[in-house]
């Protein structure tokens, strides 16, 4: 496979530095190449963070993504959304929660922006909040189809304590079914 | 951590072992993996990960992991874990081998073996504390005042996180004094698959400290050979010396005789001088049939990497040069390749500060340069662009 280039981003605290981390470890179960980066400002919680995933089936060197080869956005916070956003090569996809990041006219001409309530799921389908990256998880590898999703999934579950199970699971499925929706709409 | 199967990593074809990691974490389970018993520090951004993953290590093996009340008292306890007998490390940033460089001077005199992880961001003081730099290559030369001769490793890839930290406690029992692990941001969070060797390689690679085995009464810990590293053997066990940081005689007491305060220093140098063989360790990437040699180290070098082999595919032939041990600098090989290639670039992450030393060791003065300082990495794409701008 060629390259994959990923980016999350998001404020500290909302999960997507293990979003990435489950991300790149399943790769590498799978006897590939996945290296996650994350930068973030000092105010952790609160402050713009950005996690950049690469996966491979051949060793990577450089950690970080380089601007204009991210093919794949997923952005829950403005803020970081407007930084990180020119990262995105032309034609590529965000997905974005749109109670809270707001692209203008010319992003969505740029870029393929899809909107999916990834807070919303995880707060009033899902109930409880903090599986929100699982969501997101569950969304970026449904439009990318780089993992299989057992996998993927079973990754996920060795990353978050049994108790949580349950809920995760729930998360990666609503994930799923909110993607292929979105995917669905768009093609019509 | 150490006791999930994770940390054991699973064991591959060639035998050796496949963890998922971030660089802070391999840094712990490599000083674990050493014999390392005691770990004192204080918490910093982006070091704390590798204080998180010891915390947990430790108390599993028997080892001791304490949070002081600040960065002085971190060495400071770690220093006294070490003059007791045990394998002991501390781990900071750059502003806390500020805050420790009185005791790292007091370890470098008394010569006492610790390891000391420094996972480097941007100053200087508080600086960029979450963005990755390499501003500390100097301070790891020099942190304290008064002559030594410092020993810094320098990671610069996510494996050598876990491998050069294993070294680095193998160089302290040798050479009895600091040696540095030099990490940056970038390394200590970057999350990737690492292949080390087994914990039974690691194991069978000790060589345990020297110690005194004779009559106490013929103990002389600092009466050794101009050569060699002072023998401390562990404090309160029968054999008795002075402990100070004052120029002292073979007991350890002070004296400001003439010629034992002259070998005394002479002596800090030249343990370490006569036995660079031991501890020069660099990585030579695609330089056989290259044109241009690019001279980086750390993470910068990954960048640097992915530059040479981008640079190869539009048919310019690079190679990288890069330093693992980083003091004391590799002066006899950078010298022949300074012969060798007319064009040299150093890349590094901050104003230079390896670059004067490229200079010495070339005996050149016309060595380019790429340096950056707003606590962002190189992408390959601005080392490209260099190497086509100068060259």
């Amino acid at each position: 496979m060629a390259r994959n280039v990923l980016r999350f981003t998001g404020v500290g605290g909302q999960g997507v530095l293990l979003a990435g981390e489950i991300f790149a470890s399943a790769k590498i179960n799978l006897g590939g190449f996945g290296v996650k980066t994350a930068t973030y400002t000092s105010q952790v919680r609160g402050g713009p963070t950005v996690v950049d995933i690469q996966l491979d089936d051949e060793e990577i060197w450089y950690p970080h993504a380089i601007d204009g080869e991210v093919d794949f956005m997923l952005s829950v916070a403005d803020a970081s959304y407007q930084l990180f956003k020119n990262g995105v090569r032309d034609g590529g996809t965000i997905v974005i929660e749109p109670n809270l990041v707001f692209p203008t006219e010319e992003d969505r001409k740029r870029w393929n922006i899809v909107e999916i309530p990834i807070i919303t799921i995880a707060k009033e389908e899902v109930k409880l909040v903090l599986t929100q990256s699982v969501v997101a998880l569950a969304i970026a590898n449904t439009f990318l189809k780089l993992i299989d999703d057992e996998t993927l999934k079973n990754t996920m579950l060795a990353a978050v304590p049994e108790r949580f199970h349950k809920p995760n699971l729930l998360a990666y499925e609503l994930g799923q079914k909110y993607a292929r929706e979105a995917m669905a709409a768009s093609a019509s | 951590m150490a006791g999930d199967a994770n940390a054991q990593g699973k064991i591959n074809a060639d035998g050796k072992r496949e963890v998922v990691m971030i660089g802070n974490h391999l840094a712990a389970l490599a000083a674990v993996d050493s014999g390392c018993k005691f770990f004192g520090g204080y918490p910093i951004t982006p070091s704390t990960e590798v204080m998180e993953a010891i915390s947990d290590f430790l108390p599993r093996v028997g080892g001791t992991c304490i949070q002081m009340e600040d960065e002085i008292a971190g060495v400071a306890v770690a220093t006294g874990a070490a003059m007791s007998g045990v394998r002991s490390m501390t781990a900071t940033s750059g502003p806390g081998i500020s805050l420790k460089a009185e005791n790292l001077g007091l370890a470098q005199m008394a010569e006492v073996p610790l390891v000391v992880v420094n996972v480097m961001r941007g100053g200087p003081s508080t600086g960029l504390p979450t963005r990755v730099a390499q501003g500390d290559i100097a301070q790891a030369k020099n942190p304290s005042h008064g002559d030594y001769k410092s020993i810094a490793l320098c990671a610069g890839t996510l494996a050598e996180c876990y491998t050069e930290t294993v070294r680095a406690f193998n160089l302290a029992d040798r050479f009895m004094q600091p040696v540095f692990v030099l990490l940056d941001a970038t390394l200590g969070l970057m999350h990737a698959k690492a292949i080390l060797p087994t914990v039974e390689e690691v194991e069978a690679g000790i060589v345990p400290r020297k110690k005194f085995e004779g009559d106490p009464a013929d103990y002389r810990p600092y009466g050794v050979e101009q050569d060699e590293a002072a023998v401390l053997n562990p404090m309160f066990q029968g054999y008795r010396y002075h402990f100070t940081g004052l120029h002292h005689d073979a007991m350890g007491f002070p004296t400001e005789e003439i010629e034992t305060c002259r070998k005394l220093i002479d002596r800090l140098f030249r343990k370490v001088e006569e036995h660079q063989d031991e501890i020069e360790l660099n990585e030579e990437y695609m330089i056989d049939d290259a044109d241009i040699l690019l001279i980086g180290y750390g993470s910068a070098s990954l960048g640097i990497k992915e530059a040479v082999n981008r640079l190869r595919e539009e048919g310019i032939k690079a190679g990288m040069f890069r330093p693992i041990t980083i003091w004391p600098s590799p002066e006899a090989r950078m010298y022949e390749l300074g012969q060798k290639f007319d064009k040299v670039l150093s890349v590094e992450l901050n104003q230079g500060q390896y670059l004067e030393e490229i200079q010495r060791c070339m005996g050149r003065r016309d060595i380019q340069k790429l340096t950056k300082t707003n606590g962002r990495p190189f992408s390959p794409a601005d080392i490209i662009d260099r190497v086509k701008e100068v060259f």
